[in-house]
């Protein structure tokens, strides 16, 4: 009988199992429209043939004594009629489902997955091949005698690699050199970060995770609040536009597109906020994909956060103008984007596991601990961003894709942006119904001229109820 | 396309107002554009047998409590009521949490009933029927249960050995009682002993191997 094979997870998944919560799915979702309704069939061929080569979607998640693990599993995915609510939960913990779904609906093919899998980039090499598979099937015409090319992207085996693992930790002699050192450093450093996490859950938020140095942020780090939805599904609302236009308006400010898309999301989030309580900090969490520094052809997650902030109010004369916030944010991207700070930072978050004594303990009080540690991380964000950036598909198939979209379950209001010939999608997710940020957000662009297409899930009873009065 | 005049927006849609602004939109002679989200209708958890249940269960304590001060008697059974009604609850608590894996289950119901009966009997006055009957007929039958179970419900080994270890294990425990001399009825306990040895022997002979990359899988530091 051929035996399980089983992996540890990598360094960034075990966050994300901690910290899951109904809202917060930890799942993503990866959206292609393509030009004709979704044959379903056609679908289920094409996700045969991909799945089969993409060996790291076959695992299940299963929980250890110490650590969670992935797990090889015989099942097959089926593809489904999107009917839940987006991002749903993918794991639970006595279920041993697979970690992605493949939904359809209308002329959208969607991919869920669950971030302790993989990340966007990874989860975007698996999209690009079923959606390779499935043109090639459902125009068979058209393809009939072409020479094809088949995406991928490096070994099978590199597929799986903890590049985490390969390229960060203690650096110079090996954990057991000194372990009455390593032990003492252990026990001071989990005294400290507990400590610190305390005190910031009881009183002003500080930055734990995410600094290289414990510093401590006295600034008052503004927080959206809202309604809740009833049922906690995520409101989602989705702004396609032309990307030649609002790269204009970054190049006009003299930014990049990223930098500017996040400058108006904390203007949105400004404009809406209590004004009287003395200057305010409005913080973004962003996502680094870490193969753009160190060479990796991993499709599981291996990627890293950066916190960038604007404070309101202290820009003297110039005022707070998005080409100021664009100007202070430019800075610090720059600052925080060198391979050296990103690998002392890693390092740091990889020596922790590394720990023999931390190792030790049994993993619901390492998922608690985790918790607490994201807890503080949070109070010190207010939003959180993520650019996919430019995805261009093998010419054969890429003029049959018409668009693609990024959306992520979030704890706090946040976008995923992507963009795909000459389409750029800003998908906002959020926990809350209001949608007056999104709004601030895309009137700012509509202002400037910018031609948007707005699209937005139901998520009330109101909602729903005025949709039935009026059919 | 629907449009919002003050969002300056196009909508996909049938909304009648903004869903940005939630202001309304003209919809009188204009074609609306599908949206790509399909409409979920709201959805909510509903237990109602159980809230029924825990309702029926309040109840019935907070009123025997009160039938007890009105008509007292010598023994104090409206205590044995409330501790009743919370062993049951426990008991099924574990079947509903756990009910994904079926030998989970039973290890937790091992422990747990044979904890429950040895505070039970303690509570009515120890005469000994727990450690002498209850705890080794739950584990012989849960054994039982278990090797029926795996062949029923078609489990993979590698997902219920280790359960079928501990629960082998635990069935043990009754051959400590023997050897203290705390019972006075070892038939029983010679049962739950001779299934757990079988057992024992058994599962290190045919899947000792897979024990062994079982735990190492499971208990990785």
């Amino acid at each position: 009988m051929a035996r399980k094979k089983w992996i540890r997870l990598d360094n960034a998944s075990k966050i994300f199992l901690a910290t899951m919560t109904s809202t917060d799915t930890k799942v993503f979702r990866l959206s292609a429209a393509v030009r004709d309704e979704i044959d379903p069939d056609i679908l289920q061929e094409a996700l045969d043939e991909t799945y089969q080569y993409h060996r790291l979607y076959h695992v299940v998640l299963r929980r250890g004594i110490f650590w969670y693990y992935l797990e090889d599993s015989e099942q097959r995915p089926l593809v489904q009629l999107d009917d839940q609510p987006a991002c749903a939960e993918i794991y639970h913990h006595d279920e041993k489902n697979l970690l992605f779904r493949v939904l359809y609906y209308r002329n959208r093919i969607h991919l869920e997955v669950f971030h302790v899998l993989s990340d966007g980039t990874g989860a975007l090499w698996f999209l690009e091949t079923l959606l390779y598979n499935y043109t090639i099937r459902r125009y068979p015409e058209v393809f009939q005698n072409k020479a094809l090319n088949y995406p991928g992207k490096g070994s099978q085996k590199q597929q799986f690699d903890d590049s985490f693992a390969r390229y960060f930790g203690h650096e110079g002699e090996g954990l057991w050199a000194h372990p009455a050192q390593a032990t003492i450093e252990t026990v001071t450093r989990v005294g400290k970060a507990v400590g610190h996490a305390a005190i910031s859950v009881s009183g002003r938020a500080i930055g734990v995770a995410g600094q290289t140095t414990h510093k401590s942020y006295k600034e008052r780090v503004y927080h959206v609040r809202g309604t809740t939805t009833p049922d906690n599904r995520m409101r989602l609302v989705e702004a396609d536009m032309p990307v030649d236009e609002v790269l204009r308006l970054a190049h006009a400010v003299g930014t990049s597109l990223s930098v500017y898309l996040t400058a108006l999301f904390i203007d949105a989030v400004y404009q809406d906020a209590p004004r009287h309580k003395g200057p305010l900090t409005i913080a973004v969490s962003v996502p680094v994909n870490l193969r753009n520094y160190f060479k990796s052809n991993s499709a599981r997650n291996f990627f890293s956060t950066m916190r960038v902030k604007y404070t309101y109010g202290q820009n003297g004369p110039e005022g707070d103008s998005i080409e100021s916030i664009c100007r202070s944010l430019d800075n610090q991207f720059k600052e925080q984007l060198t391979e050296e700070n990103l690998k002392k930072r890693l390092n740091q978050l990889r020596s922790y596991e590394e720990k023999l004594l931390i190792r030790l303990v049994i993993r619901p009080v390492k998922d608690l601990v985790l918790r607490v540690a994201n807890a503080c991380r949070n109070r010190a964000l207010t939003l959180s961003i993520s650019n996919m950036g430019r995805v261009v598909f093998p010419e054969e198939v890429d003029p049959f894709i018409k668009q693609l979209y990024a959306q992520t379950s979030a704890a706090r209001p946040q976008f995923s942006s992507i963009c795909h010939g000459d389409r750029l999608t800003v998908c906002f997710t959020s926990p809350f119904v209001e949608t007056e940020i999104q709004r601030n957000f895309i009137c700012m662009l509509t202002d400037q001229g910018v031609p948007v297409t707005v699209a937005a899930n139901r998520v009330s009873f109101e909602e729903n109820f005025v949709k039935s009065e009026g059919v | 396309m629907r449009r919002c005049q003050h969002c300056k927006v196009d909508i996909l849609g049938d909304w009648d107002s903004c869903p940005l602004c939630l202001n309304p939109v003209q919809t009188q002679g204009i074609e609306w554009q599908e949206s790509p989200f399909p409409d979920v209708p709201l959805r909510f958890h509903k237990y109602l047998a159980l809230k029924i249940l825990i309702f029926l269960s309040v109840i019935s304590v907070a009123l025997s409590f009160i039938a007890y001060q009105i008509w007292p008697t010598q023994t104090r059974w409206p205590w044995l009521i409330l501790f009743g009604l919370l062993s049951m609850w426990l008991i099924v608590a574990v079947i509903i949490r756990k009910r994904r894996n079926i030998t989970k289950s039973i290890v937790y119901e091992i422990a747990l009933l044979s904890l429950l009966s040895v505070l039970w009997d303690y509570y009515i006055g120890w005469s000994g029927w727990s450690i002498n009957y209850a705890i080794p007929i739950v584990c012989s039958s849960a054994l039982a249960a278990m090797f029926v179970s795996v062949r029923v419900v078609d489990l993979v080994v590698e997902d219920y050995i280790l359960y079928f270890l501990m629960a082998a294990l635990l069935a043990l425990i009754p051959f400590l009682f023997v050897l203290l001399g705390w019972i006075s009825q070892p038939i029983p306990s010679f049962v739950s002993v001779s299934l757990s040895i079988i057992m024992l022997v058994a599962i290190p002979i045919f899947r000792g191997r897979l024990i062994i990359t079982e735990l190492q899988k499971r208990m990785h530091i």
